[in-house]
Protein backbone atom coordinates (compact mmCIF):
# COMPACT_ATOMS: atom_id res chain seq x y z
CA UNK A 1 0.00 0.00 0.00
CA UNK A 2 3.27 2.53 0.95
CA UNK A 3 4.56 2.43 -3.20
CA UNK A 4 0.56 2.78 -4.38
CA UNK A 5 0.35 6.04 -1.75
CA UNK A 6 4.01 6.91 -3.34
CA UNK A 7 2.81 6.67 -6.76
CA UNK A 8 -0.21 8.36 -5.75
CA UNK A 9 1.47 11.35 -4.47
CA UNK A 10 3.85 11.44 -7.38
CA UNK A 11 0.76 11.16 -10.17
CA UNK A 12 -0.51 14.15 -8.42
CA UNK A 13 2.72 15.95 -7.80
CA UNK A 14 3.05 15.73 -11.85
CA UNK A 15 0.07 17.08 -12.13
CA UNK A 16 0.27 20.35 -9.48
CA UNK A 17 3.63 20.76 -11.78
CA UNK A 18 1.93 21.04 -14.86
CA UNK A 19 -0.54 23.39 -13.57
CA UNK A 20 2.76 25.44 -12.32
CA UNK A 21 4.08 25.48 -16.15
CA UNK A 22 0.51 26.83 -17.24
CA UNK A 23 0.99 29.73 -14.39
CA UNK A 24 4.53 30.40 -15.13
CA UNK A 25 4.13 30.59 -18.93
CA UNK A 26 1.03 32.40 -18.56
CA UNK A 27 3.14 35.23 -16.65
CA UNK A 28 5.76 34.85 -19.04
CA UNK A 29 3.94 35.77 -22.09
CA UNK A 30 1.58 38.23 -20.46
CA UNK A 31 4.40 39.71 -19.37
CA UNK A 32 5.91 39.57 -22.73
CA UNK A 33 2.49 40.77 -24.79
CA UNK A 34 2.46 43.50 -22.34
CA UNK A 35 5.82 44.74 -23.44
CA UNK A 36 5.28 44.30 -27.59
CA UNK A 37 1.19 46.41 -26.80
CA UNK A 38 3.58 49.26 -25.09
CA UNK A 39 6.08 49.12 -28.17
CA UNK A 40 3.20 48.91 -30.72
CA UNK A 41 1.71 51.94 -29.50
CA UNK A 42 4.83 53.90 -28.93
CA UNK A 43 5.23 52.97 -32.63
CA UNK A 44 1.72 54.24 -33.94
CA UNK A 45 2.73 57.31 -32.54
CA UNK A 46 6.00 57.38 -34.51
CA UNK A 47 8.27 57.40 -31.15
CA UNK A 48 10.74 54.56 -32.43
CA UNK A 49 13.09 54.80 -30.07
CA UNK A 50 10.75 53.72 -27.60
CA UNK A 51 9.05 51.35 -29.67
CA UNK A 52 12.81 49.74 -30.24
CA UNK A 53 13.79 49.84 -26.66
CA UNK A 54 10.50 47.95 -25.54
CA UNK A 55 10.80 45.79 -27.92
CA UNK A 56 14.44 44.84 -27.32
CA UNK A 57 13.23 44.42 -23.45
CA UNK A 58 10.80 41.72 -24.64
CA UNK A 59 13.25 39.72 -26.86
CA UNK A 60 15.86 39.90 -23.64
CA UNK A 61 12.68 38.54 -21.57
CA UNK A 62 12.56 35.94 -24.23
CA UNK A 63 16.00 34.68 -24.83
CA UNK A 64 16.45 35.24 -21.08
CA UNK A 65 13.28 31.99 -20.50
CA UNK A 66 15.15 30.34 -22.82
CA UNK A 67 16.73 27.50 -20.64
CA UNK A 68 13.15 26.85 -19.00
CA UNK A 69 11.36 27.13 -22.63
CA UNK A 70 13.83 24.57 -24.45
CA UNK A 71 12.38 22.24 -21.38
CA UNK A 72 8.24 22.65 -21.92
CA UNK A 73 7.95 23.90 -25.74
CA UNK A 74 8.64 22.69 -28.95
CA UNK A 75 11.99 23.72 -30.33
CA UNK A 76 10.28 24.86 -33.22
CA UNK A 77 7.72 27.09 -31.78
CA UNK A 78 10.45 28.69 -29.48
CA UNK A 79 12.72 29.46 -33.04
CA UNK A 80 9.16 30.86 -34.91
CA UNK A 81 8.83 33.13 -31.97
CA UNK A 82 12.25 34.12 -31.77
CA UNK A 83 12.50 35.10 -35.42
CA UNK A 84 9.28 37.27 -34.87
CA UNK A 85 11.28 38.97 -32.94
CA UNK A 86 14.27 39.65 -34.96
CA UNK A 87 11.38 40.51 -37.60
CA UNK A 88 9.55 42.92 -35.35
CA UNK A 89 13.33 45.05 -34.63
CA UNK A 90 14.28 44.89 -38.24
CA UNK A 91 10.84 46.83 -39.06
CA UNK A 92 11.16 48.88 -35.95
CA UNK A 93 15.33 49.70 -36.42
CA UNK A 94 14.14 50.61 -40.31
CA UNK A 95 10.95 53.03 -39.04
CA UNK A 96 8.37 51.32 -41.59
CA UNK A 97 4.96 51.80 -39.98
CA UNK A 98 2.87 49.11 -42.32
CA UNK A 99 5.91 46.31 -41.99
CA UNK A 100 5.61 47.04 -38.43
CA UNK A 101 2.08 46.65 -38.20
CA UNK A 102 2.73 43.14 -39.74
CA UNK A 103 5.23 42.12 -37.63
CA UNK A 104 3.41 43.23 -34.12
CA UNK A 105 0.56 40.60 -35.63
CA UNK A 106 2.81 37.82 -36.31
CA UNK A 107 4.63 38.41 -33.24
CA UNK A 108 1.66 38.62 -30.94
CA UNK A 109 -0.15 35.39 -32.93
CA UNK A 110 3.34 33.29 -31.72
CA UNK A 111 3.33 34.37 -28.21
CA UNK A 112 -0.28 34.16 -27.78
CA UNK A 113 0.06 30.97 -29.42
CA UNK A 114 2.71 29.50 -27.55
CA UNK A 115 0.10 30.72 -24.25
CA UNK A 116 -2.63 28.65 -25.41
CA UNK A 117 -0.87 25.70 -26.72
CA UNK A 118 -0.60 24.18 -23.33
CA UNK A 119 -4.09 25.66 -21.77
CA UNK A 120 -6.10 23.16 -20.67
CA UNK A 121 -9.51 23.30 -23.17
CA UNK A 122 -11.05 20.47 -25.30
CA UNK A 123 -9.93 21.51 -28.13
CA UNK A 124 -5.89 21.20 -26.77
CA UNK A 125 -6.97 17.69 -25.30
CA UNK A 126 -8.47 15.99 -28.26
CA UNK B 1 2.75 19.69 -20.58
CA UNK B 2 -0.43 19.57 -18.67
CA UNK B 3 -1.97 18.62 -22.06
CA UNK B 4 0.67 15.67 -22.21
CA UNK B 5 -0.07 14.84 -18.89
CA UNK B 6 -3.92 14.54 -19.29
CA UNK B 7 -3.42 13.15 -22.97
CA UNK B 8 -1.56 10.47 -21.32
CA UNK B 9 -4.41 9.33 -19.12
CA UNK B 10 -7.29 9.10 -21.31
CA UNK B 11 -4.88 7.48 -23.66
CA UNK B 12 -4.25 4.83 -21.14
CA UNK B 13 -8.15 4.62 -19.84
CA UNK B 14 -9.39 4.44 -23.56
CA UNK B 15 -6.48 1.47 -23.98
CA UNK B 16 -7.37 -0.19 -20.95
CA UNK B 17 -11.21 -0.01 -22.07
CA UNK B 18 -10.68 -1.03 -25.69
CA UNK B 19 -8.19 -3.76 -25.29
CA UNK B 20 -10.79 -5.29 -22.46
CA UNK B 21 -12.91 -5.37 -24.65
CA UNK B 22 -10.77 -7.12 -27.35
CA UNK B 23 -10.96 -10.04 -24.91
CA UNK B 24 -8.52 -12.17 -22.66
CA UNK B 25 -7.20 -14.02 -25.93
CA UNK B 26 -5.24 -10.65 -26.93
CA UNK B 27 -3.43 -10.61 -23.67
CA UNK B 28 -1.03 -13.63 -23.30
CA UNK B 29 0.62 -13.78 -19.74
CA UNK B 30 0.55 -10.19 -19.17
CA UNK B 31 -1.77 -7.75 -16.66
CA UNK B 32 -4.17 -6.14 -18.69
CA UNK B 33 -2.88 -2.80 -17.68
CA UNK B 34 1.06 -4.36 -18.14
CA UNK B 35 0.05 -4.63 -21.69
CA UNK B 36 -1.61 -1.40 -22.13
CA UNK B 37 2.05 0.33 -20.60
CA UNK B 38 4.09 -1.99 -22.65
CA UNK B 39 2.46 -1.12 -25.75
CA UNK B 40 2.17 2.76 -25.29
CA UNK B 41 5.86 2.82 -23.86
CA UNK B 42 7.53 1.35 -26.26
CA UNK B 43 6.32 3.96 -29.10
CA UNK B 44 6.02 7.43 -26.40
CA UNK B 45 9.52 7.28 -25.73
CA UNK B 46 11.17 7.42 -28.73
CA UNK B 47 9.61 9.85 -30.08
CA UNK B 48 11.90 12.34 -28.19
CA UNK B 49 14.87 10.15 -29.28
CA UNK B 50 14.01 10.80 -33.18
CA UNK B 51 13.46 14.27 -33.28
CA UNK B 52 15.58 16.64 -31.42
CA UNK B 53 13.08 19.57 -31.58
CA UNK B 54 11.17 17.62 -29.28
CA UNK B 55 11.55 18.53 -25.20
CA UNK B 56 12.76 15.40 -23.83
CA UNK B 57 10.27 15.88 -21.33
CA UNK B 58 7.35 15.03 -23.80
CA UNK B 59 8.96 11.68 -23.69
CA UNK B 60 9.24 11.09 -20.04
CA UNK B 61 7.01 12.68 -18.62
CA UNK B 62 3.78 10.29 -20.39
CA UNK B 63 6.36 7.59 -19.46
CA UNK B 64 6.51 8.61 -15.81
CA UNK B 65 2.47 8.73 -15.57
CA UNK B 66 1.95 5.86 -17.40
CA UNK B 67 4.03 4.15 -14.49
CA UNK B 68 1.77 6.02 -11.95
CA UNK B 69 -1.41 4.81 -13.79
CA UNK B 70 -0.18 1.06 -13.84
CA UNK B 71 0.97 1.08 -10.23
CA UNK B 72 -1.77 2.67 -9.14
CA UNK B 73 -4.50 0.21 -10.87
CA UNK B 74 -2.48 -2.73 -10.01
CA UNK B 75 -2.87 -1.29 -6.16
CA UNK B 76 -6.60 -1.15 -6.95
CA UNK B 77 -7.11 -4.29 -8.69
CA UNK B 78 -5.03 -6.05 -5.22
CA UNK B 79 -7.55 -4.27 -3.09
CA UNK B 80 -10.72 -4.33 -4.57
CA UNK B 81 -12.15 -7.61 -5.63
CA UNK B 82 -14.92 -5.56 -8.02
CA UNK B 83 -12.46 -3.57 -9.47
CA UNK B 84 -10.32 -6.73 -10.29
CA UNK B 85 -13.47 -8.74 -11.81
CA UNK B 86 -13.88 -4.81 -13.91
CA UNK B 87 -10.42 -4.76 -15.67
CA UNK B 88 -8.99 -7.90 -15.83
CA UNK B 89 -12.86 -9.80 -16.01
CA UNK B 90 -12.96 -13.46 -14.70
CA UNK B 91 -12.22 -16.44 -15.46
CA UNK B 92 -14.56 -18.80 -18.45
CA UNK B 93 -15.60 -22.13 -18.03
CA UNK B 94 -15.66 -22.99 -21.87
CA UNK B 95 -15.44 -26.95 -21.41
CA UNK B 96 -17.71 -28.65 -18.56
CA UNK B 97 -18.33 -32.06 -18.03
CA UNK B 98 -16.70 -33.02 -21.25
CA UNK B 99 -19.46 -30.56 -22.51
CA UNK B 100 -18.19 -27.66 -24.77
CA UNK B 101 -20.06 -24.53 -23.27
CA UNK B 102 -21.05 -22.14 -26.41
CA UNK B 103 -22.44 -19.39 -24.94
CA UNK B 104 -19.00 -18.93 -23.64
CA UNK B 105 -16.67 -19.76 -26.54
CA UNK B 106 -19.37 -17.05 -28.26
CA UNK B 107 -18.62 -14.52 -25.53
CA UNK B 108 -14.52 -14.93 -25.59
CA UNK B 109 -14.99 -14.89 -29.19
CA UNK B 110 -13.29 -18.34 -28.86
CA UNK B 111 -13.45 -20.68 -32.07
CA UNK B 112 -13.36 -24.77 -31.42
CA UNK B 113 -9.95 -24.90 -33.54
CA UNK B 114 -8.59 -22.59 -30.53
CA UNK B 115 -10.01 -24.61 -28.07
CA UNK B 116 -9.20 -27.93 -29.35
CA UNK B 117 -5.69 -26.35 -30.31
CA UNK B 118 -5.16 -25.27 -26.86
CA UNK B 119 -6.52 -28.83 -25.42
CA UNK B 120 -3.85 -30.31 -28.17
CA UNK B 121 -1.16 -28.29 -26.10
CA UNK B 122 -2.08 -29.22 -22.78
CA UNK B 123 -2.41 -33.26 -23.53
CA UNK B 124 -5.65 -33.45 -24.23
CA UNK B 125 -7.37 -35.21 -27.78
CA UNK B 126 -10.47 -36.05 -26.65
CA UNK B 127 -12.89 -32.74 -25.17
CA UNK B 128 -14.98 -35.74 -23.85
CA UNK B 129 -11.95 -36.39 -21.34
CA UNK B 130 -12.03 -32.66 -19.85
CA UNK B 131 -13.81 -31.41 -16.63
CA UNK B 132 -13.08 -28.50 -17.02
CA UNK B 133 -11.01 -25.81 -19.56
CA UNK B 134 -10.91 -22.40 -17.82
CA UNK B 135 -10.43 -19.08 -19.77
CA UNK B 136 -8.27 -17.56 -17.59
CA UNK B 137 -8.13 -13.78 -17.29
CA UNK B 138 -4.82 -13.21 -18.70
CA UNK B 139 -5.51 -15.59 -21.42
CA UNK B 140 -4.46 -18.65 -21.05
CA UNK B 141 -6.41 -21.93 -21.26
CA UNK B 142 -6.47 -24.43 -18.04
CA UNK B 143 -7.77 -28.10 -18.78
CA UNK B 144 -8.63 -30.38 -15.90
CA UNK B 145 -8.77 -34.27 -16.57
CA UNK B 146 -11.72 -35.86 -14.87
CA UNK B 147 -10.32 -37.72 -11.46
CA UNK B 148 -10.32 -41.24 -13.34
CA UNK B 149 -8.23 -40.02 -15.81
CA UNK B 150 -6.04 -38.06 -13.49
CA UNK B 151 -2.63 -40.38 -13.12
CA UNK B 152 -2.54 -41.81 -9.17
CA UNK B 153 -1.03 -40.05 -6.66
CA UNK B 154 2.41 -41.19 -4.65
CA UNK B 155 -0.08 -40.50 -1.68
CA UNK B 156 -2.95 -42.33 -3.12
CA UNK B 157 -0.56 -44.97 -3.79
CA UNK B 158 0.94 -45.58 -0.57
CA UNK B 159 4.71 -44.86 -1.79
CA UNK B 160 6.89 -43.17 0.31
CA UNK B 161 8.90 -40.82 -1.96
CA UNK B 162 11.66 -38.38 -0.90
CA UNK B 163 10.88 -35.13 -0.54
CA UNK B 164 12.19 -32.42 -2.58
CA UNK B 165 13.30 -28.63 -2.02
CA UNK B 166 14.37 -25.94 -4.30
CA UNK B 167 18.18 -25.65 -5.39
CA UNK B 168 20.23 -22.83 -4.42
CA UNK B 169 22.48 -21.99 -7.41
CA UNK B 170 26.46 -21.25 -5.17
CA UNK B 171 28.64 -21.17 -8.26
CA UNK B 172 27.30 -19.61 -11.67
CA UNK B 173 29.73 -19.78 -14.30
CA UNK B 174 32.85 -19.28 -11.92
CA UNK B 175 30.90 -16.79 -9.65
CA UNK B 176 30.47 -17.52 -5.76
CA UNK B 177 26.58 -16.18 -5.36
CA UNK B 178 27.09 -15.42 -2.04
CA UNK B 179 24.12 -14.61 -1.18
CA UNK B 180 22.62 -18.22 -2.00
CA UNK B 181 25.54 -20.02 -0.26
CA UNK B 182 24.46 -17.83 3.31
CA UNK B 183 20.51 -18.52 2.40
CA UNK B 184 21.08 -22.33 1.92
CA UNK B 185 22.64 -22.60 5.73
CA UNK B 186 26.29 -23.30 4.18
CA UNK B 187 29.56 -21.31 4.14
CA UNK B 188 32.88 -20.66 2.69
CA UNK B 189 34.47 -22.75 4.85
CA UNK B 190 32.06 -25.65 3.58
CA UNK B 191 32.40 -24.69 -0.54
CA UNK B 192 36.14 -24.52 -0.19
CA UNK B 193 35.67 -28.59 1.13
CA UNK B 194 33.56 -29.67 -1.51
CA UNK B 195 35.52 -27.99 -4.31
CA UNK B 196 38.73 -29.93 -2.54
CA UNK B 197 36.82 -33.22 -2.32
CA UNK B 198 36.47 -32.46 -6.07
CA UNK B 199 40.20 -31.74 -7.01
CA UNK B 200 38.97 -28.26 -7.55
CA UNK B 201 41.37 -25.40 -6.54
CA UNK B 202 39.36 -22.52 -7.23
CA UNK B 203 35.48 -21.22 -7.70
CA UNK B 204 36.63 -20.05 -11.15
CA UNK B 205 36.90 -23.67 -12.28
CA UNK B 206 33.42 -24.45 -11.95
CA UNK B 207 30.73 -24.17 -14.24
CA UNK B 208 27.68 -24.73 -12.23
CA UNK B 209 26.92 -25.55 -8.68
CA UNK B 210 23.79 -25.93 -6.40
CA UNK B 211 22.55 -27.65 -3.13
CA UNK B 212 19.14 -27.74 -1.87
CA UNK B 213 18.15 -28.37 1.72
CA UNK B 214 18.66 -31.74 1.72
CA UNK B 215 22.57 -31.03 1.32
CA UNK B 216 22.41 -32.54 -2.30
CA UNK B 217 25.26 -30.96 -4.65
CA UNK B 218 24.90 -30.74 -8.17
CA UNK B 219 28.34 -30.28 -9.51
CA UNK B 220 29.81 -29.35 -13.21
CA UNK B 221 33.57 -27.86 -13.50
CA UNK B 222 34.18 -25.61 -16.26
CA UNK B 223 35.26 -27.45 -19.50
CA UNK B 224 39.22 -27.25 -20.34
CA UNK B 225 39.12 -24.32 -23.30
CA UNK B 226 41.81 -26.40 -26.06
Amino acid sequence: MKKEIVTGIIFLLIFALTLVNIYVLKNLTDGLLDLIDQSRAYAEKGDWENAISKAKEAEERWNRADPYTHIVIRHSEIDSATDAFYDLLKALYSEEAGNAKGAYMALTAHITSIEGMDKVKLGSIF
Amino acid sequence: MAIVFIRTVIVFVVLILSMRIMGKRQLGELELSEVVVAVLISDMASHPLQDIGVPLMNGILPVIVLLCCQILISGAIVSSVRFRAFICGRPSILVENGQIIQKEMKRNRFTVDELTEDLRKKGFTDISKVKYAILETDGTLNALPYATEKPPSAAQLNIDVEDFSIPYCIISDGKVITRNLVESGHDIQWLNTQLSIRDINSPRDVYYMTVDNLGKVYFLAKEQEV
